[in-house]
């Protein structure tokens, strides 16, 4: 089916629209879900509550990309999830791993001790991953937006796993000197 | 902590660079024929038999029919072949097709190594007919294999990649061989949660001129445009809610039909007075005139 007929569905109140989104995107939540809180229940309980999110928000909102609409709801609802997990002391999950790395990203404070914006972040971000080529790009976004494992992306990209460590760890130096450069503080 | 703020961010970085990433397609059908072409291939050379036989293989011979419905791009109008998977009765065919519904020839289509439906200049078992029964842009009849199948108009290609900013309603009732409204033969309001609303049916000339007259230069709007103005005024999640609560009670489905049978879909908010066009995803802003004209209905 396609995604404007499902979400169709969801804007004429018809219940089969959550049936019809999980048959499509189920899988595809599931791994995101997944990848951040490394447990099937966890995972399938956050798809769950992508679904009911959908619901609740269609209509009045009409994505134009139903994939990445719900993607981003359960990146969010697991990522929540996770903290209470931090605070319980449950992880071992691709996000600790991935947030370490991140720690290489963060720009060297400036002078001018002026935090930015999220919005001039999110800015910032996409251009820096516009000017990437499309191989890097893509791999950047499965790591830090899909926490998806070095493994899993090496395994998809048919490419030694210390290939993408290093890339990913060129491209985070890039992603540093590219937010000073900007004026990023975070 | 400064990493998960960068994470958070990245999380909001654009769909577009998202879904690239990642890029959801549904799983390719198997192409059987590839495998018993192949096998064909190795026995021809075993058995040193003419290598004319291969062209008997015929790749197309294999379609069997269109388990899910899918769209495909035509004249720069993208249509939805109306599959197993849904009715053609929703969108005004009869429920069977068949070959009996096919006028004229318009193009051949082809599957590419992604699997989407293109437009080919060579011949080939996936034609694309106009509708006989409404020869217009709206519908048209696919002959894939040797099934047969309706498909619909869904949208209209533009260099701006918003295509429902094209699509006013004078285009849409251009795109449905809609005229004058002696071209619409009835107008059916459903409402969806029907608390203080009644549903409505009328095959009767005034108000069906009347709706013509009063929708007929509808300028659309497109989804983003509508999202920012209905939760323009919000400043909480709670007036979001609102807003969506309120939508949801409002919302009645619009069908007009037109002389030939088709039924073009659309979505009527009387009370926020909004109008939305399924085909195309455009948005419209209703007239005083068009909610009187809805109003006077009631009484």
């Amino acid at each position: 089916m396609k995604d404007h007929e499902i979400i169709d569905l969801y804007w004429e109140r018809n219940e089969t629209a959550i049936a019809r989104t999980s048959e499509k995107y189920g899988s595809y939540c599931h791994t995101i879900s997944y990848n951040i809180l490394n447990n099937d229940e966890d995972a399938e309980e956050c798809v769950n509550d992508t679904w009911m999110g959908a619901w609740k928000s269609m209509p009045p909102q009409r994505p134009n990309n139903l994939a990445t609409y719900l993607g981003k709801i359960t990146r969010n609802l697991s990522l929540n999830r996770l903290k209470q997990y931090v605070a319980e002391k449950r992880g071992g999950s691709q996000t600790d791993l991935a947030l370490s790395e991140l720690e290489d990203c963060i720009p060297s404070s400036t002078t001018v001790e002026q935090i930015t914006e999220e919005k001039e972040l999110v800015a910032s971000l996409n251009r820096f991953l516009y000017s990437q080529p499309e191989q890097k790009r893509n791999i950047f976004i499965r790591r830090y937006w899909y926490l998806y494992s070095i493994r899993d992306i090496a395994g998809a990209y048919e490419m030694s796993e210390s290939k993408v460590a290093s890339m990913l760890f060129r491209m985070r130096s890039e992603l540093k000197a590219h937010l000073e450069k900007e004026g990023i503080s975070l | 902590m400064k990493n998960e703020k960068l994470l958070q961010a990245i999380g909001k970085i654009d769909d577009e660079l998202v879904y690239g990433a990642i890029e959801y397609k549904r799983a390719k059908k198997k192409n059987t024929w590839v495998k018993w072409a192949a096998m064909a291939a190795c026995l021809c050379l075993v058995v040193a038999m003419v290598p004319a036989v291969l062209h008997t293989i015929n790749p197309q011979n294999e379609l069997k029919g269109l388990e899910i419905s899918e769209n495909f791009m035509y004249e720069g109008v993208e249509y939805y072949i109306i599959g197993d998977d849904d009715s053609p009765e929703h969108y005004g065919f009869p429920a069977e097709i068949t070959g009996e519904l096919a006028g004229k020839q318009n193009a051949y289509l082809f599957r590419d190594e992604n699997n989407d439906l293109l437009v080919t200049d060579e011949k080939s078992d996936i034609i694309v007919f106009e509708y006989a029964l409404a020869p217009c842009t709206a519908a048209k009849i696919i002959r894939y294999g040797d099934s047969w199948y309706s498909a619909v108009f869904v949208g209209v290609a533009s260099s701006d990649t918003d295509t429902s900013k094209q699509l006013n309603l004078a285009t849409l009732y251009q795109i449905y061989n809609v005229n004058s409204y002696e071209d619409i033969q009835s107008i059916r309001i459903t409402p969806y949660e029907s608390e203080g609303l009644d549903s409505f049916y009328t095959t009767e000339g005034r108000w069906i001129e009347n709706f013509y007259l009063y929708t007929k230069d509808l300028i659309s709007h497109s989804a983003d445009e509508f999202n920012l103005l209905v939760y323009e005024d919000c400043e909480t999640e709670e007036d979001r809610e609102a807003v969506d609560s309120f939508f949801k009670s409002d919302f009645c489905k619009l069908n007009i039909e037109t002389n030939s049978g088709l039924i073009m879909r659309l979505q009527l908010y009387p009370t926020t007075g909004w109008m939305r066009s399924i085909n195309g995803h455009a948005y419209y802003m209703l007239t005083d005139d068009m909610l009187s004209w809805y109003n006077s209905h009631l009484e």
